[in-house]
């Protein structure tokens, strides 16, 4: 049985180029100017925000700052600040969190607002959404620009939001849709790739249109579960709700760094590495998870025949030359013990000590403590290495996390880790918001 | 772009009546007047909470940061065209 039209109000609010808004808002000489936001300030170093100034010259997200150069010459770069970017959003988020009870924070930029119940229809919500956006201008900053898109669904405000950039508004109904529809190429929704557009394509579909007019159950076969929910949100049926942040649990933690060749000449890869693990373990921690299992993932520098060691190194695919693997625990942990363990050991199976160009942890499988007691086992020796063993670690990690909480993430840490210096900095991904704090004006 | 500066600095600060905002810092020898505070935003060290002004003249950018804890004001970086 299809899922009938959904009569929900709900709306995306997307900020514009918002790393790159983000820094020009706190330096007003970078406005108006091309800027790039980079993960690091190196020729190889991924461009993460482009200004709205820069995408119009040609520069993209995902270019090396060398190919970004090479497009947008007088473009300037800076590195990315993620307390500065989770402070601005928080405060933006705040302020919709005054407009309804339920919003889901999707990505660092990017939240949607289930306003059903709030406001009587879409016109009484785009007014109030105009006025949280002219909060965000007089609040946060003047330079901030916010798209937004209202419609009965998730996957329609969202689309409705991708129209109209920068700072645009607007409302899908069931009125629009087809019109709506009829205007955007089959990539301009999300969820569809080049991948999935040379399929439809191959089945005669080359519009959005086409493939809402397309029976569901040629789809169904075509593409499975997942042609269904395409047909569904084409035609503005829901089943996906709005989520507050309790319930979404995260399905993975993890850390990775593209390592510079100097941590491999001075031999602090592994120092690098237990860092990685420890971070994820941490953040894990202060969601009160345990980790069933560990992915390692390591990525091996090219062996280059006549080329110097600091040779330009591809970071488009860091497996091209590399190995993953992941171990199940015995027992789901959250100590750093268990876990840096585990990592180091299976980076130790992977890994024989060659020059490595990109490391990365994966924690998943969480399950949450069931705090039940360990049962004591029959021999005092095997009780004494057991149940006192595994205590003493998870206190031991608890007691460190307290002393980090206290004096900072570096306060306290494993010996390995001596060496890693200011590698793998602090960094922030576009999902990663699951953990932000909302704050409010210091 | 920007440079790392990491000094001490001296400020006259305004307590305004819902922020508060640096007007004038004394960085060596030269005083610095704050033509606009442009962002504010806090950072958490430890427990110690950071609030870091990003302020402006006519031709620089400036990065304050004031310590609750020890009630420091520190220039961070400063941002040159």
């Amino acid at each position: 049985m299809l899922p009938p039209p959904s009569k929900k109000l709900i709306a995306h609010a997307d900020m514009n180029s918002y790393f790159a808004s983000v820094e020009q808002q706190a330096n007003p000489h970078l406005r108006g100017r091309p800027l790039g936001v980079c993960a690091y300030l190196h020729r190889q170093g991924c461009v993460i925000a482009a200004s709205i100034e820069a995408k119009r010259m040609g520069m993209k997200v995902g270019m090396s700052m060398e190919e970004a150069k090479a497009s947008c010459p007088s473009a300037v770069f800076v590195q990315n600040d993620p307390p500065k970017y989770r402070a601005v959003t928080s405060r933006v988020f705040s302020i919709f969190h005054e407009l309804t009870d339920r919003v889901e924070h999707y990505s660092i930029d990017e939240a949607f607002l289930d306003l059903t119940g709030w406001y009587r229809d879409a016109g009484e919500a785009a007014w109030a959404l105009t006025r949280a956006r002219t909060r965000i201008r007089d609040e946060v900053g003047e330079w901030l620009r916010c798209s937004i898109g209202i419609a009965p669904t998730r996957f329609l405000a969202k689309t409705a939001s991708d129209i109209e950039k920068p700072n645009g508004l607007v409302i899908i109904d069931y009125g629009n849709l087809d019109d709506i529809l009829s205007k955007l190429e089959l990539e301009d929704v999300c969820g569809i790739g080049p991948r999935i557009r040379k399929r439809l394509e191959r089945a005669g579909i080359r519009t959005l249109l086409e493939l809402k007019r397309y029976p569901v159950a040629n789809l169904i076969r075509l593409f499975g579960v997942y042609g269904f929910y395409l047909w569904c949100r084409l035609h503005g049926m829901e089943f996906e709700k709005v989520r507050t942040g309790e319930e979404i649990p995260p399905k993975s933690i993890g850390h990775s760094y593209c390592v510079p060749d100097r941590v491999n000449r001075e031999h602090r890869a592994v120092a690098v590495f237990t860092r990685l693990v420890e971070r994820a373990a941490r953040r894990m921690r202060r969601q009160g998870l345990l980790a069933g299992t560990v992915s390692v993932a390591v990525g091996f520098r090219p062996i280059l025949r006549g080329a110097s060691a600091t040779a330009p190194i591809s970071f488009t695919n860091p497996y091209d030359e590399g190995a993953s693997d992941w171990v199940r625990l015995d027992e789901p942990a959250a100590d750093s013990f268990t876990l840096v363990g585990a990592a180091c050991d299976l980076l130790r199976e992977m890994w024989s000590g060659e020059r490595v160009n990109f490391l990365a942890v994966t924690l998943s499988e969480f399950s949450e403590p069931t705090n039940q007691g360990r049962l004591p086992s029959f021999s005092p020796e095997s009780r004494l290495r057991e149940g006192g063993e595994h205590d003493r670690k998870r206190l031991a990690s608890h007691a460190a996390d307290l002393i980090r909480d206290r004096y900072g993430d570096e306060a306290i840490m494993f010996g390995s880790m001596v060496g890693a210096d200011d590698h793998a900095p602090d960094r922030i991904g576009y999902r990663k918001v699951g953990d932000l704090e909302l704050t409010f004006l210091p | 772009m920007y440079s790392n500066v990491a000094e001490p600095i001296e400020v006259l600060a305004a307590f305004r009546r819902d922020r508060a905002e640096p007007m004038t810092f004394k960085w060596g020898n030269r005083y610095y007047q704050v033509k606009k505070v442009n962002m504010v935003h806090a950072e958490r060290r430890g427990r110690e909470k950071v609030v870091i002004f990003s302020v402006s003249d006519d031709a620089n950018a400036y990065r304050l940061s004031f310590s609750t804890e020890t009630l420091r004001w520190n220039l961070d970086e400063m941002a040159s065209l």
